[in-house]
């Protein structure tokens, strides 16, 4: 249990350190990290939410599914800033529309909104942003290099790339063998809360170092 | 699916899942940086090309800037010699005073151009210009300006002088020559002046004329072929070279070279 709130406090403290540092830096950041910077204060109410539903309630489930359409949007929004052919309208456009009715058919029609994840939505969103990653990837690999170092749109795409890459397969093999893992799925939270710290202070420290970033 | 198997393929998976990110990410960095290295390497070629193609250009304005002053003063400073003397003979056999006198002004007339001619050249020839140094070179370029144009000029020099090496002082003062041309040709001034600064670890120039300047922001300072070859020579030095101008004011031209 103490392992439990060791986690949740740097996981909390990351989020809200990254949180403060785009209040900071609110004149320097460009649009993208902006969304980034409110997809991180959402993430935060929303762990919160969380971390107080399972104290009091011993339930979250409803605030991460909720949760996770605006995580989509937001997201989707950010790699439209940064990724050639999702600035494309048309191509954004299908791909919300896309994801919307995905969630919507797995909350209502395969499984309970209120008690399960919506797994069917989580691995739509996964691929996508793994997909949008290695977009990102691409298009920085063609196009001309004019600084030795990486952007901050770099690192914010490689942590969300480790993040989702971890979270399609997690999730996915995860929550279909959650039920015959028993005492075993203690292995399955340590990964999640490793993941977890890596990617919200792998976020405060692009946003420590947004500014060195941003002037190479 | 036993639940070691599960779990097995539970964390194996997710690892291969996230060392396929931090590859990713590592291959694209990499790359990154590879890239970055050509560019460096091709805007180094493109730079030590463009300098190689202006220092042969330059050289070739100096070779030929040379030839015209070895033809001036061995052929055009002869003949004008030579006149001199014939006007000299006319005026000693002249039949009236009156001829006298105006053969005795053809060859004074023609004694000023021959001066003006034999300094033109050696101001020309680069040789000269370095066995004189570049504050000598600079004082008699004046001098020239002074006798032809009647123009006042004045020329100083501040701080600890130094050598700049054969090469640099030979620009510096083509630099110095082009922008004093300049002054003269397009602004008429009634007075030029030279400083040279030597600062600790550069020297500055500057040449400032009272004559009739320019617009700067209808007319750039950098069109004129003079002012291509001052800033490309300026360029070779490792300069910076800063003009500014007033109408009915002035023009300064500022260099400043690492030294």
């Amino acid at each position: 249990m103490y392992l439990f709130y060791i986690v949740s406090s740097i996981i909390l403290l990351s989020l809200l350190y990254s949180i403060i540092r785009c209040f900071v830096l609110k004149h320097t950041l460009d649009k993208a990290s902006k969304i980034i910077g409110l997809y991180l204060l959402l993430t935060l109410i929303a762990e919160l939410l969380a971390f107080l539903g399972i104290i009091l309630y011993r339930y979250n489930i409803l605030i991460y599914n909720t949760y996770s359409i605006v995580q989509f949007y937001l997201l989707t929004i950010y790699f439209s800033q940064t990724t050639v052919l999702l600035k494309k309208k048309a191509f954004r456009s299908s791909i919300l529309l896309l994801g919307t009715l995905i969630y919507i058919e797995d909350s209502i029609v395969y499984r309970d909104f209120m008690l399960e994840p919506n797994s069917g939505f989580l691995a739509f969103e996964s691929i996508s942003f793994v997909c949008f990653s290695l977009m990102y990837f691409y298009d920085t690999l063609n196009e001309r290099s004019e600084s030795h170092s990486l952007s901050q749109h770099f690192w914010f795409t490689g942590i969300l790339l480790t993040f989702w890459s971890f979270t399609l397969l997690s999730w996915l093999v995860g929550l279909s063998i959650y039920q015959s893992l028993k005492d075993n799925s203690i292995i399955l939270n340590y990964m999640m809360w490793a993941i977890n710290i890596i990617t919200y202070t792998g976020f405060g420290l692009v946003f420590l170092f947004y500014r060195k970033l941003q002037s190479r | 699916m036993t639940e070691t198997t599960s779990i097995l393929v539970l964390v194996f998976g997710t690892l291969l899942f996230t060392l396929f990110a931090v590859f990713t990410i590592l291959y694209i960095a990499l790359q990154k940086k590879k890239q970055y290295h050509h560019h460096l390497e091709k805007q180094e070629m493109e730079h030590r090309f463009s300098t190689q193609l202006m220092q042969s250009r330059l050289e070739v304005q100096e070779q030929t800037l040379k030839n015209m002053s070895a033809e001036m003063h061995d052929n055009i400073a002869q003949m004008l010699g030579a006149v001199k003397l014939q006007l000299h003979m006319l005026a000693a056999g002249a039949a009236d005073e009156e001829q006298r006198s105006l053969a005795n002004e053809g060859a004074s007339t023609m004694r000023d151009a021959i001066r003006d001619v034999r300094s033109m050249s050696h101001l020309m020839n680069g040789t000269y210009v370095l066995r004189k140094g570049l504050k000598e070179s600079i004082e008699k370029d004046l001098d020239r300006i002074v006798a032809a144009h009647r123009i006042k000029c004045n020329f100083t020099v501040s701080g600890p002088e130094r050598k700049l090496g054969e090469d640099r002082e030979l620009m510096l003062f083509r630099i110095i020559q082009e922008s004093v041309a300049n002054a003269v040709r397009h602004g008429q001034p009634l007075h030029i002046s030279v400083s040279l600064h030597y600062g600790p670890d550069s020297l500055r120039v500057l040449i400032e004329d009272n004559g009739k300047g320019f617009d700067t922001t209808r007319v750039s300072p950098a069109s004129g072929v003079g002012m291509m070859n001052i800033e490309e020579r300026a360029r070779l030095l490792g300069g910076d070279v800063n003009i500014s101008s007033q109408v009915n004011i002035g023009t300064s031209v500022q260099l400043d070279i690492p030294v």
